[in-house]
């Protein structure tokens, strides 16, 4: 009998460690998959989008951050993007957005706090519910209960006295009853093999997040930059289409990637497609307003959309931001200088004209029309052949205001290019006019280079050569009037005299 | 121990198990809805988050920009008086029939206890603009780069206001339109 029964338990023995090793072996083999089969990382598009799709838009009904169209969930994409790309954690956006838009917004609740309960109610209510299988199962148990009663009665009538049987009857969660209980061994089985499978696709999902200052993050943005180097090749080259699918991979692994924005834009734009280019350069400049490349895509893109006032606020910006010498070369070739003033010239000659039509008489200071409204007005009806009208403009500005600096600048500026060596004449009263803008002024940039180039057309050399001298001398050199001397090659002109 | 005696523990068992079944059903069933029922209570309603916002109290987030003429705005610039934080658009109806309020409340404030700054929400600079010459303003308007201002504040809509007081705090946040008459006594309030 002894015999017997301790072969029963050596065999129960076995079904335990086999089933802990089964266990142990699923377990180790989803860590080890997790460890070195890791899937390949998942770049910050996934991760900005991944985010999106957990949060809820704030003025949605029933629509995450990721599905919705409306521009408070573009925005919002449009942040998280740029949080990813600068490395910030999940936690530390949901973090932020929570804060701003309220709790409501995350799918996935806080650990902290009433939220809690979600997260722990799934618990109590498994364990509850194991519990309950439990104590089920061994309810209907009884059958193998009787096995061990027969084979103990068996045993019995085999003339041993032994009362073990009988107290194994009454105390069925000693060893043999439980490992000859097939319920509770599938169960074990069962249970082993969540456990293992959990911590598998746990150790997998940690594996395959970034989070703040992880290598990974670092190291999908060496491989930006190494990319953009390639796509400026290859657009370099004239290969557009291979220049805008490296940009895409680029935008892949750095959604906010200003330079991959501007430029996938700009090449949308060259191959005719501004529609779709407005929106990834409106996100480059909403992401840095200091990029001076994607303010000149941006006006190019406006003025091709017929957006004339972005074009303008864009290049006005572009000239703040001191553009190096390609890009300001850029905006020439294109013609976006011209174009921009042609929508300036043009907006306020309208606005002029409503005040001379709605006043009798006209009072351009007390109607909101600055000096630089009158001269731009006055520039467009000189480019029309009116150049007249375009003095007498001004003339009539200058009756209200004759020691404004600007009007007696751009007064002088507009008779002094109209000098030919066929009619001389204006240059003597453009003189006359930039004289006392800068006796009042001495530093004005404009005054300085329209009276170098006025002296110059009346043989004036040395006087043309102290303005630029003085202009050099200047703190700031506005590009537009550095761009100005170079196209006319006043400096040339002057050092053979 | 006689056999009558199992007989009668069994009898027993049997009748407690179906009770105790009930238990391990009913019990998890009645916590989850307590706890449900609590959370539902303790949840703010939609109706308070109407006024509520996670600035009240702290400091304004930056708005820093150049206006549309082409001025420099900063509102870290502005301490010392109230500013109205207007967040409009030129297509929203609300924002067109508030925007007289707004052009009373900052002639009202000229000698510069108070301004004003518009943020444009989605909207193109043309139609800003051209707004403003349409129906007078001359405060500073921001319209490039604002999708990020917009966030910070937490925006869901337009028109939307934020009153910031001289020290840098926002101290109440409105939605929906604005009266130059309620602008004012909400700055007398929080004054007070």
């Amino acid at each position: 009998m002894t015999k017997q029964r301790s072969g029963v338990r050596r065999r129960h023995r076995s079904h335990r460690l086999v089933a802990w090793a089964a266990a142990a072996i699923v377990g180790v083999t989803a860590l080890a998959v997790a460890a070195f089969a890791e899937a390949p990382p998942r770049t910050n598009a996934d991760r900005a989008h991944a985010l999106a799709e957990r949060l809820a838009c704030p003025v949605c009904q029933g629509q995450s951050v990721a599905e919705s169209d409306v521009v408070v969930a573009r925005n919002i994409r449009r942040e998280i993007r740029i949080w990813v790309d600068e490395g910030r954690s999940d936690d530390y956006i949901r973090a932020q957005l929570t804060a701003i838009y309220g709790d409501d917004i995350d799918y996935t609740p806080s650990a902290s706090g009433i939220s809690s309960v979600v997260w722990i109610l799934p618990v109590v209510v498994g364990v509850t519910a194991v519990a309950g299988l439990t104590s089920v199962f061994a309810g209907r148990s009884p059958p193998s209960t009787t096995q061990v009663v027969a084979s103990s009665g068996a045993l019995a009538g085999a003339g041993a006295s032994d009362p073990t049987p009988r107290l194994r009857q009454d105390t069925p969660a000693a060893d043999g009853d439980v490992t000859t209980n097939p319920w509770r061994r599938r169960l074990s089985w069962t249970m082993a093999v969540a456990v293992a499978v959990l911590l598998g696709v746990l150790v997998a999902r940690s594996a395959g997040t970034r989070g703040e200052g992880d290598t990974i993050t670092g190291d999908v943005r060496a491989s930006a930059r190494e990319l953009l180097v390639d796509a400026q090749q290859s657009f370099a080259r004239g290969d557009m289409d291979a220049a805008v699918g490296i940009y895409d991979e680029v935008l892949e692994l750095a959604p906010s990637n200003v330079e991959a924005l501007a430029y996938k834009a700009w090449l949308l734009r060259l191959s005719g497609d501004s529609s779709a280019a407005v929106t990834l350069i409106t996100d480059a400049v909403e992401i840095d307003p200091d990029y001076v490349d994607a303010r000149v895509f941006a006006a190019a893109i406006a003025l091709d959309l017929g957006d004339n006032a972005a074009a303008v606020a864009h290049l006005d910006a572009f000239d703040r931001l001191d553009p190096p010498t390609l890009m300001r070369r850029l905006v020439s070739q294109q013609g976006l200088r011209d174009a921009v003033n042609e929508v300036k010239r043009a907006d306020a000659l309208g606005r002029v004209q409503a005040v001379m039509a709605a006043q009798s008489p006209v009072s351009f200071a007390e109607s909101g029309i600055t000096p630089e409204d009158l001269l731009l007005a006055a520039e467009a009806l000189a480019v029309s052949d009116r150049l007249f009208e375009g003095l007498e403009l001004v003339q009539r500005a200058l009756v209200e205001q004759p020691d404004d600096v600007t009007l007696n600048v751009g007064y002088g500026w507009l008779l002094g290019r109209s000098v030919s060596d066929a009619t001389p004449e204006p240059a003597t009263v453009a003189l006359t006019f930039l004289d006392r803008a800068l006796e009042s002024d001495p530093d004005h940039p404009e005054g300085l280079v329209y009276r170098a180039f006025v002296r110059s057309s009346l043989d004036d050399f040395q006087g043309a050569r102290a303005d630029l001298a003085a202009f050099d001398a200047l703190a700031v050199q506005p590009h537009r009037l550095v761009d100005l001397i170079g196209s006319f090659e006043l400096r040339a002109k002057l050092e053979g005299r | 121990m006689t056999a009558g005696a199992s007989a009668s523990q069994g009898e027993i068992r049997s009748s407690s198990r179906p009770r105790s079944r009930v238990i391990w059903i009913v019990l998890p069933v009645g916590v989850v809805v307590v706890l449900l029922v609590l959370m539902m209570a303790t949840s703010d309603s939609s109706m308070d988050r109407a006024v509520d916002s996670h600035l009240l109290g702290e400091v304004a987030p930056v708005i820093a920009g150049r206006t549309t003429d082409g001025e420099w705005f900063d509102i870290d610039d502005q301490r010392g008086i109230w500013v109205i934080v207007n967040f409009f658009s030129t297509t929203c109806v609300p924002c067109v029939v508030e925007h007289p309020e707004l052009v009373a409340f900052s002639e009202a404030n000229a000698a510069g206890d108070a301004v004003v700054v518009s943020i444009a929400f989605d909207d193109s600079a043309a139609n800003v603009v051209d707004f403003f010459a349409r129906n007078g303003g001359d405060w500073p308007v921001l319209v490039t780069d604002t999708a990020g201002v917009a966030v910070r504040y937490g925006v869901t809509g337009v028109p939307e206001s934020y009153l910031v007081a001289p020290n840098g705090a926002v101290v109440a946040k409105i939605i929906g339109g604005v009266t130059a008459n309620g602008l004012q006594e909400l700055i007398t309030q929080v004054s007070a």
